[in-house]
């Protein structure tokens, strides 16, 4: 070995030792306080990936990691559980690695969201799986609200009914509405504006929930919905100074398919009250069944943490059980209140019929909601039907 | 309010505050040191151990994450020129010229001072920001921001390379390069060749470990010995660290930079520094070292990089909306300890904003501490010769490009874009340019259309869009002016026009991409394909008036003519082809096909220890042994999983070879 090849492994040799030495240092003191490594612990050697298809500080990583060591706790032989993203392709890249690479060994999670499952039922080209593959263990419902300014003055409107009529008369050149894409998530409210007659003009090309609610604050929208936990959680601010002014819920389904008022905002009324007051009638029709099957993706499904389906029956009642005693103590701390809110989670085999029927339309309401997105916005959409 | 400010910094430097910063500080300066990991990952897997906890001391630690991520980070861009972070890449430009020259410590010693003072300076802004913030932020909206985009680009005049001309045309191309993907306005899928992976663009982190880390790895192979030129470290840190006050106006004016575009959520790290070293470029009257190393180019960036956090920090607390994946962690972490963001944090909660300000600023102060004494001893790698070197330094890379959606297409899209890179700095086409392009490109795509469609023509009117629209102006007529640093022409140079074949072939291959994303925009929506097109006609302008000057001009050298391969004349020039260590790290992914990612990536650095490093086999067996250690420490702290290949496929393997 040449000298130079020497001096350059000793130098080579010191800055490593340097790092390793720091490194171990810090990793002592990590473990001795107890942050990283305190739910190591693990009786049965197994580990357990809960696959979260969205980025890391997204609401559906929230509500995993709240969760990941409570299973770990109440799951037999509390096993290590370990949250992995696998972000991309609005969540289906991950769901599709999930149905590819996934074993019915109770053994990988699947954590699910709204946002997914809107782009499998609208027909996203890029799922590769179907939904009968997964079956639910825990499925967290959350509704959702829409807000207008309170420059608007709808508030100064006695009746639901004169609200709606001063929306509409107001039209696209006072409200304007934001949302990600024609086909995302804020297609629910597009559509029961678009029910009541509000003509709004969209600014599409929003990154998230944030700019939007960004912009609402700023005034350039008029018009700005939040699911309602993240409303009462982050936009108290807004709230308080008058500044959002609730317009409707979507409310929340029942185990017969009604709709009542939401939990979490009972002084607000549904979509279906709503309505009601303004044209005097049940709601119903091709366009309203259109409404109420998006509904039925945004509010019953809108986490949830799944199994694959061909899992043996006693792995998914051992997970149901876990299910159970997690969300009873969960929803016992302040932090578990604010991802679970007031509403009724489901776990046993009525989790799984709301989750097999709400991700398909009926073929009535597929036919109009494709029109309706052809018509409002020159996207062609293929909604799941079977 | 100045007993609260006081009480917090006494609640600070309690024994459980100040450990848990200490913690958080020190594990965000070793996941910053690694190129691919950012705080985020550290940041979610504390997530669950917060809740219930005391607030202060857990935010303390999380800010000590996300604090000095961009301040580690700066160690691989000076050193390697590898991007620790997408933050770091303009870092390079004159980072690692200056490593080449021997005067790394010196470089490091700037760096790391800058980025102590910008992120103090973000902390005092923070502070102020709690009584002023609100109204500028929400008098910055889309016109606002479009206009801040446009003076953005213009800052793409003075990093164009020797042809002007040149450098336009490769920051259009970035524009066509970053409009990959799911088109924002209308949710098409464009230029995706059906593919999943591509529907969500190509990430600023391949992107950026193309254009920087490979070309310079290749180049250096082939070329070098080692990294550094001069057999002794030079001038050290503290010469480094003088220099930064010295150019403290400097250091003022882009940490200010930092903190107002990381307020806005949306502009992001690499458009935050790049700005910062535009700005730079342009405010300085001696250009001649500008990109050759000198030190303005690293005090730059990195003051404008460290104080963003402080920015980044207002939208969060102060109005519930993170501009960032860690923010959007740090958001959570608040709303599950009960504290509820928004005016709250400027009344009720205003001790705990306090807490944060402090933490932001000692977190600061230690991280540049801890590696402002690290420097030293880690330049001396560029001193180690270089083979022994860069097998690691490629597996780092290649684990960095896994690590942005951890799939295989990341490895291959990488090194497409490798050869991309390699080929551009050979043929005299600025990779600054693309990546200011492909960074801006989303978002100039979305803000142009959402300021049209909120304000029609209207948005000029407003008072914030002609204050910008002036600095743009004036940037553009400091872009003209100045005659950009280039060596005379000589008759047989890297100008001259000889052997344009390999550059013909080059333009060819960028015109037919463009053509090709010209025609696809005819099949989309208006939305859709109205700003692919529009900058592919554009592209292709620029092109044809490139190939229209090959034509005319090649009879004498030219600025429109280069190949980096004339400078080498007979006895120098280098033993292998630009295509030799492509082909090793083609064999790398080969190998990690086979074998997996953590036994491929052994075998290849065993392989090119042996064969180039000249090491006997079992030490480079045992050398190489490290890179799994590491791997495997990773994937068992932080859950990450690795490629797997033909041998995982068909025999199940035991961790971390799984």
């Amino acid at each position: 070995m040449n000298a130079c090849t020497r001096l350059g492994t000793r130098a080579l040799f010191r800055t490593v030792a340097t790092l390793a030495v720091s490194a171990s240092a810090v990793f002592a003191v990590a473990i001795s306080a107890g942050t990283a490594a305190a739910a190591a612990v693990d009786f049965s050697g197994k580990q357990i990936t809960v696959i979260v298809p969205f980025s890391e500080g997204g609401g559906t990583d929230g509500y995993s990691r709240l969760m990941a060591p409570y299973f770990q706790k109440y799951l037999p032989g509390n096993p290590t559980i370990q949250v992995v993203n696998r972000p991309g392709g609005g969540g289906l890249t991950g769901v599709n690695f999930y149905d590819a690479t996934a074993k019915p060994d109770g053994l990988t999670v699947l954590a699910l969201s709204t946002s997914a499952l809107m782009n499998y039922a609208l027909g996203d080209k890029r799922a590769r799986f179907d939904m009968k593959d997964f079956v639910p263990i825990i499925l967290s419902p959350r509704s959702s609200v829409l807000y207008v300014r309170g420059n608007l003055g709808i508030q100064n409107e006695s009746t639901l009914k004169a609200k709606i009529e001063k929306l509409r008369t107001l039209g696209p050149e006072k409200l304007v509405y934001s949302g990600k894409t024609p086909t995302s998530s804020g297609l629910t409210y597009n559509l029961a504006l678009s029910l009541l007659g509000i003509e709004v003009k969209m600014v599409f090309g929003l990154g998230g929930n944030g700019p939007m609610a960004l912009g609402f604050e700023r005034g350039e929208f008029t018009i700005n919905s939040d699911n309602t936990l993240a409303y009462l959680n982050q936009r108290q601010h807004m709230i308080k100074s008058g500044l959002a002014v609730p317009l409707f819920t979507f409310g929340v389904m029942n185990e017969d398919g009604s709709i009542s008022r939401d939990p979490a905002l009972p002084d607000v009324p549904s979509f279906d009250e709503v309505y009601e007051a303004y044209y005097g009638k049940e709601p119903s029709g091709a366009d309203y069944e259109a409404w109420k099957a998006l509904m039925s993706i945004s509010v019953p499904l809108s986490k949830s943490w799944n199994l694959k389906a061909e899992t043996p029956p006693e792995i998914v009642t051992v997970w149901r059980d876990a299910a159970r005693k997690v969300y009873a103590d969960v929803i016992q701390s302040p932090a578990g209140q604010k991802v679970f809110g007031p509403y009724k989670n489901l776990f046993g085999k009525g989790a799984v019929a709301i989750f097999r029927d709400n991700t398909t339309f009926d073929p009535a309401a597929a036919k109009w909601l494709a029109a309706y997105v052809k018509d409002h916005f020159n996207v062609t959409i293929a909604a799941k039907t079977d | 309010m100045i007993d609260i400010i006081l009480a917090a910094l006494a609640q600070m430097f309690t024994l459980e505050h100040f450990l848990y910063l200490s913690i958080g500080t020190l594990l965000g300066l070793m996941i910053g040191l690694l190129p691919g990991l950012g705080g985020t990952a550290m940041m979610a897997l504390l997530l669950p151990f917060v809740f219930g906890k005391d607030p202060g001391p857990v935010l303390a630690m999380m800010i000590g994450l996300l604090a000095v991520n961009n301040t580690a980070d700066t160690f691989p861009a000076v050193l390697m020129g590898i991007p620790g972070s997408s933050s770091s890449q303009a870092t390079i430009l004159d980072g690692f010229p200056m490593a080449k020259r021997g005067e790394a410590a010196r470089a490091l010693g700037a760096a790391f001072s800058a980025s102590l003072i910008g992120g103090l300076f973000g902390a005092l802004v923070l502070t102020l920001a709690v009584e002023f913030a609100r109204p500028i932020i929400l008098g910055i909206g889309f016109g606002e921001m479009l206009m801040l985009i446009i003076l953005a680009l213009t800052m793409i005049g003075m990093m164009t390379g020797a042809s002007p001309l040149k450098g336009l045309a490769t920051c259009a191309f970035g524009l066509l390069l970053g409009s990959v993907g799911t088109s924002r306005a209308t949710g098409e899928y464009r230029f995706d060749f059906d593919t999943i992976y591509l529907s969500d663009g190509i990430s600023v982190v391949i992107v950026g470990l193309a254009m920087f880390a490979i070309p310079e790895i290749v180049e250096i192979l082939r070329t070098r010995v080692r990294i550094s030129s001069s057999e002794k470290l030079g001038a050290g840190t503290l010469r480094g660290f003088v220099e930064t006050l010295r150019h403290f106006w400097l250091v003022l004016r882009c940490s200010s930079i930092g903190t107002m575009l990381g307020a806005l959520p949306g502009m992001g790290g690499p458009i935050i520094t790049w700005i910062a070293y535009g700005h730079m470029v342009q405010t300085t009257k001696d250009r001649e070292n500008l990109g050759k190393g000198d030190i303005r180019g690293v005090i730059a960036p990195e003051s404008a990089n460290n104080s963003d956090n402080g920015g980044q920090l207002i939208p969060t607390l102060m109005f519930g909306i993170p501009g960032s994946a860690s923010m959007a962690l740090f958001l959570g972490a608040l709303i599950m300890m009960g504290i509820e963001p928004g005016v709250g944090m400027m009344t009720r909660h205003l001790d705990l904003t306090f807490v944060i300000v402090w933490s932001l600023a000692l977190a600061n102060v230690l991280g540049a501490g801890v590696c402002l004494v690290l420097a030293k001893p880690i330049a001396r790698l560029t001193m180690v010769p270089f083979a022994l070197l860069a097998p690691f330094m490629i597996g780092i890379i290649y684990f960095a490009a896994y690590q942005v959606t951890r799939v295989w297409p990341d490895l291959i899209t990488l090194f497409v874009l490798g050869v991309l890179g390699v080929y551009m700095k050979r043929f005299g086409w600025s990779p600054p340019a693309l990546l200011i392009g492909f960074v801006l490109s989303p978002r100039l795509e979305v803000v142009l259309y959402q300021s049209i469609q909120v304000y029609g023509a209207s948005f000029l009117e407003r008072t914030g869009v002609q204050i910008i629209l002036a600095l743009i102006v004036l940037s553009v007529i400091v872009a003209v002016r100045v005659r950009p640093q280039r060596r005379a022409l000589t008759p047989d140079g890297p100008h001259a026009p000889i052997g344009l074949g390999p550059q013909l072939a080059f333009l060819a291959v960028v015109t037919g991409c463009a053509v090709y994303v010209a025609y696809q925009s005819f099949g989309f929506t208006f939305l859709g394909g109205v700003f692919p097109l529009s900058v592919a006609l554009v592209t292709l302008v620029l092109l044809g008036m490139i190939a229209v000057a090959f034509l005319r001009k090649n009879k004498a050298s030219s600025y429109i003519f280069y190949d980096s391969e004339r400078e080498f004349q007979g006895e120098d020039k280098p033993l292998y082809s630009d295509w030799h260590y492509q082909a090793w790290m083609l064999g790398m992914i080969g190998g990690i096909a086979l074998i997996g990612f953590v036994l491929g990536i052994y075998a290849f650095i065993t392989t090119f220890l042996i064969v180039k490093g000249r090491t006997r086999w079992y030490k480079a067996a045992l050398a190489a042994s490290g890179s799994i250690a590491l791997f495997a420490f990773l994937s068992y702290v932080l859950g990450l999983e690795y490629p797997g290949g033909m041998l995982q496929w068909l025999l199940p393997m035991p961790w971390p070879f799984d």
